[in-house]
């Protein structure tokens, strides 16, 4: 079996990880250094950290967070959010970040990519796309998944074949959040292009999706997890209020539905020759 | 109204925001501002402070007692659940049916024009297991009320709102139910005193009247006026108020759900999420605003906002983001800055389509609009631009 990275993804919103579904909610799980501590223990290959409101809201990236982040950390940290520069891509750097993730930017400003690739290097760039159908084709969608881009998921791709030969992280709106399985009408569609390397994130739940991601494309390099390891972590931590915003309890429990335990230990134990280190 | 402009020092909101008023009262774009307390906080963040102190348990066995007596058990109706299927009404007439174990009609004023995902949403809402009926008023006659009302009052949506707040108590009536359950009350937005916070009831009189016939207005003229316009009494039936006489010999009782729980649009969000295939708004985040889970049914919702915009300074992202902050979602400086992305822009998809449904030119849409910017909200700089006061209080 060939090599795979699994890589939980967090959202923040200023200090707290949060989670919506389809990428709309702002629901509060908990303070995210809590998060980060329990899968910094796990033997993952690497975490996602994504400001999500950065872009969408104007403000400033985390940088403070990925200060406070990178101390404890003891596995690579990709972020992203607002980095909309050279500048902020490497302060981003500076600050402990090991790779950073760009999405809206690299597309308006086409020089942007260039510069990135030749200060900060391919291997050290991770470029998002957020993407869902509408009418007929995939689509693609900036700050947030709240702006339609012009250009389709196709042209996106095609554009980043020509100029970038990193990593792409593909997130499916319509799958995001829901802990429903995944969309395999769009890995079916990433497997043919076998010229690029993707990392998936949208609905992964089971063994079984990690199996079909697995066995139908060889260029997916990293799965990405979210809502079903923090859900998890949160059943584990059920009586522990200091996690939950007290609305959301009841919509937590209602979002356990995956019956499986689909635990860190579990996912790793299973695919030890996936997850190689 | 007012001639110095507060804006809240908790949320965004601005004393040029009105309070709810009973719309066919209403003759000309007049309205009852937002109430402020002394410390410049208004009434809406109020509430939301009292809210944390609510005993929410207690609070739902009130509503379960209150179930309890209008339940019925020979299989007829015992709840009418006014509602679009979009994220509130979805949770409410859901959790009544298999909660509370209700037998709830639900009842949908149709929107002026279905979006597709209005259409889609509704559809989903009944799928979760509801009974419905779809009121399809003439759209002859709502095409005129729609555009008279927004000559007349700057608002589109009057129609619409009308309807809303007349069809549950009607339906009630009509198929003698004694208990109508709306979504979110008002308190939520815009209370109009501090020693309403406990009242769950639906005043009478938005939805009932008890005088004169010929004080009725709907679009801003009475009855005479509008058949100028071509419209009739007979057109009117679901327009026009309840009798309050009938309203009180029937015992129909009007309650709001968000008085129950502890109301959160975005809770509603995840249960319908949970419960259907409920969709955001497929094309992104809404025209005006930075969210797209709400007010997706209806082609003419953008211009409904964009004129609250003229007439009060404060258009749809306001609208979200005083709600989130509320709620805890966004703190008060994330808001000014959505507020400075968002709350200004144009909702130009629907605009053709908008023009034509009420029959008006662009540059006519445009002297309409500009006729209804309040002189302490609006002025033109040196170079002929239109400048939000409230805007530039709040920035």
């Amino acid at each position: 079996m060939r090599n795979i990275r699994i890589i939980p993804k967090l959202e923040v919103k200023n200090d707290n990880l949060v989670k919506g579904i389809n990428h709309e909610g702002l629901r509060i799980l908990g303070p995210a250094s809590e998060f980060i501590k329990k899968y910094s223990k796990e033997d993952f290959d690497e975490i996602i950290i994504i400001d999500c409101v950065s872009s969408l809201f104007g403000t400033p990236s985390a940088f403070k967070l990925i200060d406070n982040i990178a101390k404890r950390l003891r596995i690579p940290m990709a972020y992203g959010g607002g980095l909309k520069s050279l500048k902020n891509s490497t302060m981003a750097l500076n600050q402990g970040a090991d790779r950073i993730i760009v999405n809206s930017s690299i597309f308006k400003n086409n020089n942007l990519l260039k510069d990135l690739i030749n200060k900060i290097g391919t291997a050290n760039i991770i470029v998002s796309i957020y993407t869902k159908v509408l009418d007929g084709e995939y689509r693609c969608f900036t700050e947030s998944s709240r702006n339609l881009a012009k250009n389709n998921l196709n042209q996106r791709l095609n554009y980043l074949q020509k100029n970038f030969d990193g990593e792409i992280l593909i997130n499916s709106i319509e799958f995001d959040g829901k802990c429903n399985g995944i969309d395999l009408n769009l890995i079916k569609i990433l497997s043919k292009r076998k010229k690029q390397t993707f990392l998936y994130s949208g609905g992964v739940t089971s063994e079984k999706d990690l199996k079909d991601i697995v066995n139908l494309s060889d260029n997916i390099s990293g799965i990405v997890i979210a809502s079903s390891l923090h859900y998890q972590f949160l059943k584990e931590n059920k009586n522990n209020r200091k996690y939950l915003d007290f609305r959301a309890i009841e919509s937590i429990e209602n979002n356990m539905s995956f019956t499986r335990k689909f635990t860190p230990k579990r996912i790793l134990k299973k695919f030890p020759k996936i997850s190689t280190r | 109204m007012k001639k110095d402009i507060i804006i809240c020092k908790k949320c965004v909101m601005a004393n040029t925001r009105p309070v709810s008023t009973p719309e066919f009262l209403k003759k000309k774009f007049y309205h009852e501002s937002t109430r402020f307390d002394n410390d410049g906080i208004c009434f809406a963040c109020k509430y939301a402070e009292y809210k944390r102190r609510v005993d929410w348990n207690k609070r739902e066995k009130i509503l379960k007692s209150i179930l309890n007596k209008y339940r019925k058990n020979d299989g007829s109706y015992d709840v009418i659940v006014p509602g679009s299927g979009g994220k509130d009404s979805f949770a409410v007439a859901h959790k009544l049916k298999y909660k509370y174990s209700m037998n709830p009609l639900t009842v949908t004023w149709s929107p002026i024009v279905y979006t597709d995902i209005g259409k889609i949403n509704h559809e989903e809402w009944i799928k979760s297991g509801l009974d419905n009926i779809v009121v399809n008023p003439n759209p002859k006659i709502k095409r005129i009320l729609t555009s008279l009302s927004f000559k007349n009052l700057c608002n589109p949506f009057q129609p619409f709102v009308i309807g809303q707040k007349n069809i549950g108590p009607k339906f009630a009536k009509m198929y003698d139910v004694k208990l109508v359950m709306y979504g979110e009350s008002p308190l939520e937005v815009h209370p109009s005193n501090l020693d309403s916070f406990d009242n769950f009831e639906m005043p009478a009189e938005h939805y009932a009247f008890n005088g004169r016939k010929k004080d009725i207005k709907l679009a801003g003229l009475n009855l005479n006026e509008l058949k100028k316009e071509k419209v009739n009494i007979q057109d009117l039936f679901l327009y026009m108020p309840m009798n309050l006489k009938d309203v009180k010999r029937n015992k129909i009782k009007t309650l709001f759900f968000s008085n129950f729980e502890n109301w959160s649009p975005q809770q509603n969000y995840f249960y319908s999420k949970k419960y259907s295939n409920f969709n955001s708004n497929p094309f992104g985040r809404s025209e005006g605003t930075y969210t797209k889970f709400s007010s997706l049914d209806d082609k003419i919702d953008g211009q409904y906002y964009f004129t609250m915009l003229i007439k009060f300074g404060q258009g749809r992202t306001m609208n979200d983001a005083c709600r989130d902050i509320r709620d805890g979602y966004i703190t008060r400086d994330e808001a000014i800055q959505l507020i400075k992305k968002y709350d200004e822009e144009f909702p130009k998809k629907n605009f053709k389509f908008f023009l034509d449904y009420v029959g008006l030119t662009e540059k006519t849409y445009w002297k309409i609009i500009d006729s209804f910017r309040p002189k302490n909200i609006w002025y033109k700089n040196n170079k002929k631009k239109w400048i939000n006061k409230v805007k530039e209080e709040l920035i």
